[in-house]
């Protein structure tokens, strides 16, 4: 399976996951399902998709920013490869 | 293949190839500042006093040259502001899980909120320490720490429930009935400071305790120097019988990074932050020298801290590690020492951790020191308290003394006076030992750390 595949995925459950929060009269299950939705969150960090930095941040403006990161067209990319960039430790 | 046979906690990000790494790095810290900015309004205020909005942050140069830094100062007077959080919160009061302070040795504690995804990110650098030095799930895990209010062991315990190992606790019990518990539960691992290991093996002489015999591989350590020093892993292994690792934290940004297999220092988990490392004036300094390491925590998130001043003193490298294999920015010798303990004496840089290095080495000394520092004529001056080892006869002490204060002239170029004290002389700790006497005047000590020109970069 692809990194691809595997951000994919991820993004499935998360969406069903939030499907089911939306109608959960259970506490117990939604904080079940709330914990589902941090380990996928997290999964994908792991796997370098630069997303928000907690779950709840994911759909905000600007916060989403796997695509242009992950293509690796960015200013700093685009820098780095005309070797203007500064060398640091960031 | 198994997960369970990978070398790796997660190569994807620890082999990440490093031109990829700084691309991925800049976007989370752009994710960073967009997240404090909207979220605290002690960030708001300092950027727009600055002038900068995070959208305008495109290059990591406009990071360095238009974000202000930030140091703990800046967090005290935000929590003042309206206790006990105040303006440096990021989230509402409900989403905080866990509530930890510093120590306050040096003034008020500062209060660190946590969310309970940041307790996962604290603790996964420790899963990425116990995955590469062979400790697997299954595998226990024994606390002879007392679960107070220092969050560094609470971020350890966190890493082993990611791991699925078996945490044993030691807390509510003294370093008598803990050494005697671990001939009783044999954990694969142990957990603590450097100080305090140390302290649990010269009682476990004192028994008649064995040890090696409790069958322990592997030693893991945090809050102090120590297993990067040859002389004190030396002290510890031989005295325990297991490998000693270290991980590099600071307890209001997180467990940062873990120690090595190599154990030649520490590797920045890049998942959880981003370091700057700066000379004085602020500026990167090229690879391979010394500077001050700037963090930006991606995994503290009821307080967020970007571009935050740990006046931790490290030599970075970026590459592929030759010991482990990892690409994440290594810092050689981990914790090399503090902006705020560095002396100047006669011109030299001289920092405690150098000292350490040569005290351990002298024969009938032990690891134990303080650094009483002094200012008089002009200038600064040292003087070192030395611990004698276990039974070494007093009429040896003068001349191990001198023996040390030759080794730290030829080491360190400087003169620096040495007393010996007996066994048991210098007090024992349970967390981090306090090594750094400043007898200078105040002023004389904010001079020497950075004054009001140099305290914002």
């Amino acid at each position: 399976m692809t990194r691809a595949d595997v951000l994919r995925r991820l993004r499935r459950i998360r969406r069903e996951v939030r499907a089911i929060l939306a109608g959960l009269p259970s506490p117990a299950l939604a904080q079940s399902m709330r914990t589902v939705d941090r380990a996928c969150h997290l999964a994908g960090w792991q796997l370098g998709e630069a997303a928000g930095l907690l779950p709840e941040d994911d759909g905000r403006p600007g916060a989403a920013l796997g695509g242009a990161a992950a293509r690796g067209k960015t200013p700093a990319s685009r820098r780095h490869r005309r070797g203007t960039r500064r060398r640091s430790s960031a | 293949m198994a997960p369970s046979a990978s070398r790796y906690w997660n190569a994807i990000s620890e082999r990440r190839p490093p031109a990829e790494a700084e691309r991925l790095q800049f976007h989370r810290i752009q994710a960073a500042l967009r997240y404090a900015y909207a979220r605290s309004p002690m960030y708001r205020r300092l950027y727009d006093q600055a002038g900068v909005h995070p959208d305008r942050i495109r290059t990591l140069d406009d990071f360095i040259e238009k974000v202000p830094s930030l140091d703990k100062k800046d967090l005290l007077e935000a929590q003042a502001q309206g206790p006990p959080y105040g303006t440096a919160l990021a989230v509402p009061p409900e989403r905080i899980a866990y509530r930890f302070q510093t120590s306050g040795t040096t003034g008020m504690p500062l209060l660190i909120p946590m969310v309970e995804e940041s307790t996962v990110l604290y603790g996964e650098p420790w899963t990425y320490l116990f995955w590469s030095v062979g400790l697997r799930p299954g595998d226990t895990f024994y606390f002879p720490f007392n679960w107070g209010t220092f969050i560094g062991f609470w971020a350890a315990y966190w890493g082993v429930r990611r791991l699925g190992g078996t945490v044993i606790s030691g807390g509510g019990m003294d370093t008598r009935a803990r050494v005697q518990m671990l001939q009783q539960v044999r954990p694969a691992a142990v957990v603590g400071t450097p100080t305090y290991l140390l302290h649990m093996a010269e009682l476990a002489r004192e028994l008649k305790v064995r040890l090696p015999e409790a069958g322990v591989r592997v030693l893991a350590t945090a809050g102090e120097p120590g297993p990067s020093v040859p002389a004190t892993r030396r002290a510890i292994e031989e005295s325990w019988g297991a490998k000693v690792y270290e991980l590099y934290g600071i307890g209001e940004v997180g467990s940062i990074a873990p120690g090595c297999s190599g154990q030649g220092g520490v590797h920045l988990c890049e998942d959880v932050a981003a370091s700057l490392v700066v000379g004085p004036d602020g500026r990167p300094v090229p690879e391979g020298e010394v500077g001050e390491n700037l963090v930006t925590s991606f995994g503290q998130h009821a307080q967020p801290l970007i571009k935050y001043r740990s006046h931790d003193l490290v030599r970075w490298r970026r590459g592929r590690c030759p010991a482990c294999g990892r690409t994440w920015i290594a810092f050689e010798g981990g914790v090399l020492g503090r902006t705020d303990h560095m002396i100047i004496v006669k011109g030299t840089n001289v920092y405690p951790t150098a000292v350490e290095a040569v005290v351990g080495e002298v024969p009938g000394l032990s690891e134990r020191f303080e650094v009483h520092v002094y200012h008089a004529d002009g200038g600064d001056s040292l003087r070192v308290r030395v611990e004698a080892a276990a039974g070494v006869a007093a009429e040896t002490f003068a001349s191990a003394g001198r023996a040390a204060e030759e080794l730290l002239r030829q080491r360190i170029g400087v003169r620096i006076g040495v007393e010996v004290v007996a066994p048991g002389g210098l007090p024992r700790y349970e967390l981090k030992a306090k090594r750094f006497f400043d007898h200078r005047p105040k002023d004389r000590q904010w001079q020497l750390h950075g004054g009001p020109a140099e305290a914002r970069r």
